[in-house]
């Protein structure tokens, strides 16, 4: 073995051998944290899944403090119907605005928009929730609810989802709020990602005779697919766990009506709402916990997902877009 | 070579990247400039603070006499305005009791005073016995005031107020009567016209004693409600919006045409709605009025248990849905200060208190009931050695 070649060990100095133990006391800390979490959340809510069994919760309806029977569906529906909406119309918004920050040369638009994007990102929630309650919500109601109700109202099967409730509170403005919300992080993590495509994909879409749009069609979007798809994940996340913004505009009725503009409750909501009062008594506090357990499971396949989809790296886009060429080593091996 | 610092002061930009790069005087200069700045600003600040605060300590009652300490109590949201007042009017009695009240529901009120975490407790309905076997020493409870549960609507256009019965508003919130203009309606107000709005229910999110007063009522109007839906708290509402307290039914409600809920009368009054008259056992329709509301709270009546109420009184002109709010306070207090600001408090407002609090829409005790309530009181003790009010209340 040439000197070079010796294995070389270091001695560690004091900084670094601090540097390590912090990091480390850190790192399984947070899986300390995470473990003690799922552990309260089991430990207290076992007496609601012992009673109602693991599919009477989960597909319960009733939800009565009179007499302790608790249900967990009409929030669970709540929570991924907003959710769902505020993904639907800010994930186009979003990936949209992140291509044109992207495309656009002038920088007269590029960095107001940027510093806006994430303004909005760090405004409160609560103070999305007061705009939302005296200003979106009237006139969300007063406004874009009878002209839904009217055109899409009227379409066979798609229409149930637009009937006119006299409610001022319902998911349609939940899912509305949600969606102004996240906008600002999936735009913000899809333009950096939009922003990694190399320029030799751009270049070529367009040696090829490629139009803008094509161009962005062909080879940035493809390669960035997995990263606006972890971008999502994120936005999906915050919409899940919104608690306060929610639970002013959302109406907190317990119905689960196909209508987008009835009444609904959110997992977050009513935990919100409810957990002052819920007594150690009986089974009220169970099953707020056991709420609060399941939006944790439904985060945590939101993620599992989001990690099988985005595990495969920027490769997966760039082996669908490069031709197949044998690799230099392989080359000098055949050799 | 140019000096940096001079320029910087003028305005001038560096044209060469040494200025910048260089530990010069500018650098430092500006860093200096802000801390003192910084330190300034702090000490103005604590100055100013220190001053306001020794000048409104040093105002109030003589300094022989007691105090008092600072309180923590929660509950109802139903009193809140009154308490809110009172707490802010006895300061100037006794310059340290800041008595902190939070509105968390009638509910959570109960649940704080069974833990102990607060010194009193408020609440709109009497303790159950379910929930009185969960507190463990002796407790007194006592009225402090009169309200009403007031049915309030948003029908724009209506040329005078509604009248409704029992049956009717159980109706409404069950969902069966779904538009204004239904003949249940429309047969107890002859003389109104009705527009073709649906009706849409609004109710409490929260655990409330408003909602535990008005689903009594409805219980004892209608046998269907009592069956399908009962009374409490909480209970499953079969149709509706929820809003969070008093105060958040009142704000969906001014944004819901067409909406119809329940409130304490001060909230009702103080958002523009609606308010409907309310049959009375007798056949009359009584609407919400100080007058009416004192009229129903003479029959109220000690000791307090869990069913202790003055709904649907028999005094001729007494509104059907009066209500009144208690407060909760264990007897053994350990600590003498809190003790005597407690037993100081809760005397002035059952005397001098009850004075004022028609200038926000609420109805004094009648006078043998503050009575009766100023005796419980008077059971406040520490160790064994019952408290007596301060000079001051008396």
């Amino acid at each position: 073995m040439t000197p070079a070649e010796a294995p070389v060990r270091r001695r560690l100095r004091f900084g670094d051998s601090l540097f390590k133990g912090s990091t480390i006391f850190v790192s399984f800390g947070l899986m300390g944290l995470l473990g003690a979490i799922l552990f309260v959340l089991l430990y207290f809510s076992l007496p609601a899944w012992q009673k109602f069994g693991i599919w009477g919760f989960l597909s319960g309806t009733e939800w009565n403090g009179a007499t302790d029977i608790y249900g967990g569906l009409p929030f669970i529906y709540g929570t991924l119907v907003t959710s769902f909406l505020a993904i639907v119309i800010a994930l186009p918004i979003s990936v949209g605005l992140a291509l044109l920050i992207n495309e656009v040369r002038s920088g007269w638009v590029r960095n107001p928009l940027t510093v806006l994007i994430d303004l909005l990102a760090a405004i409160p929630s609560v103070v999305y929730g007061l705009w939302g309650i005296y200003v979106m919500a009237p006139f969300l109601n007063d406004h874009i609810e009878p002209i839904l109700g009217a055109t899409l109202g009227k379409i066979p099967v798609v229409g149930a989802l637009f009937q006119p409730t006299p409610s001022a509170g319902n998911m349609f403005n939940a899912g509305i709020i949600l969606a102004i919300m996240i906008i600002p992080i999936i735009t913000a993590v899809s333009r950096e990602v939009i922003a990694i495509v190399p320029r030799d994909l751009r270049e070529a879409a367009l040696a090829m005779g490629a139009t803008r749009w094509e161009t962005i069609r062909m080879s940035v979007l493809p390669y960035a697919r997995s990263g606006i798809v972890g971008a999502t994940m994120l936005g999906l996340g915050r919409a899940l766990g919104e608690t306060v913004a929610v639970a002013m505009v959302i109406g907190n009725g317990l119905g689960m009506s196909a209508s987008l503009f009835a009444p609904g409750y959110t997992i977050p909501s009513v935990i919100a709402n409810e957990f002052r009062e819920a007594t150690a008594i009986g089974l009220h506090r169970p099953a707020l916990l056991a709420l609060a357990l399941v939006l944790v499971v439904i985060s945590f396949v939101l993620a599992a997902i989001s990690r099988a989809l985005v595990g495969g790296g920027f490769s997966v886009g760039l082996a669908r877009t490069m031709p197949e060429e044998p690799l230099p080593d392989e080359e000098k091996v055949a050799e | 070579m140019a000096t940096p610092s001079i320029g910087f002061l003028k305005g001038e930009l560096p044209l060469d990247d040494r200025a910048w790069g260089v530990k010069g005087r500018h650098v430092k200069l500006s860093k200096w400039v802000t801390i003192a700045a910084v330190a300034v600003l702090a000490i103005g600040a604590l100055t100013l603070g220190g001053c306001t605060k020794s000048s409104s300590t040093s105002s109030g009652a003589g300094s022989g006499s007691f105090q008092g300490v600072p309180l923590v109590g929660a509950g109802a949201t139903f009193p809140q305005p009154v308490y809110s007042q009172w707490t802010q009017a006895f300061v100037k009695v006794e310059p340290n009791a800041k008595i902190n009240y939070q509105a968390i529901g009638s509910g959570g009120g109960i649940q704080q005073f069974t833990a102990k975490t607060v010194d009193f407790g408020a609440t709109d309905v009497p303790i159950k016995s379910s929930e009185a076997s969960a507190i463990t020493e002796p407790y007194i409870e006592f009225p402090t005031v009169l309200g009403a549960v007031v049915v309030a609507y948003n029908v724009p256009g209506l040329s005078s107020p509604l009248k409704l019965d029992g049956a009717t508003v159980a109706g409404i919130f069950q969902g069966k009567i779904k538009n204004w203009n239904d003949p249940a309606i429309a047969s107890q107000n002859s003389g109104v016209t009705l527009p073709d709005l649906p009706v849409q229910v609004v109710h409490r999110a929260d655990s409330s004693g408003t909602t535990g007063i008005f689903t009594s009522w409805l219980a004892t109007e209608s046998p269907e409600w009592k069956s399908a839906v009962g009374s409490g708290k909480t209970v499953q509402w079969p149709t509706g919006q929820g809003g969070n307290g008093n105060a958040g039914v009142a704000q969906a409600m001014t944004q819901t045409k067409g909406s119809i809920g329940y409130l304490e009368y001060q909230y009702a009054l103080t958002s523009g709605l609606g308010i409907a008259s309310i049959k009375a056992p007798d056949g009359t329709y009584v609407a919400p009025s100080s007058d009416s509301i004192a009229k129903a709270g003479q029959s109220l009546a000690f000791p307090i248990t869990e069913t202790t109420n003055i709904l649907n009184s028999s005094t001729p002109g007494a509104y059907p849905l009066a209500s009144t709010t208690y407060i909760l306070v264990y007897t053994n207090q350990s600590s003498q200060d809190k003790a005597q600001t407690l037993v100081d408090f809760w005397t002035w407002a059952l005397t001098a208190g009850q004075k004022d609090v028609s200038t926000l829409n609420y109805v004094p005790l009648p006078d043998s009931v503050a009575k009766d309530s100023l005796n419980e009181v008077g059971k406040i003790s520490v160790s064994g050695t019952a408290v007596k009010p301060s000079s001051s209340v008396q």
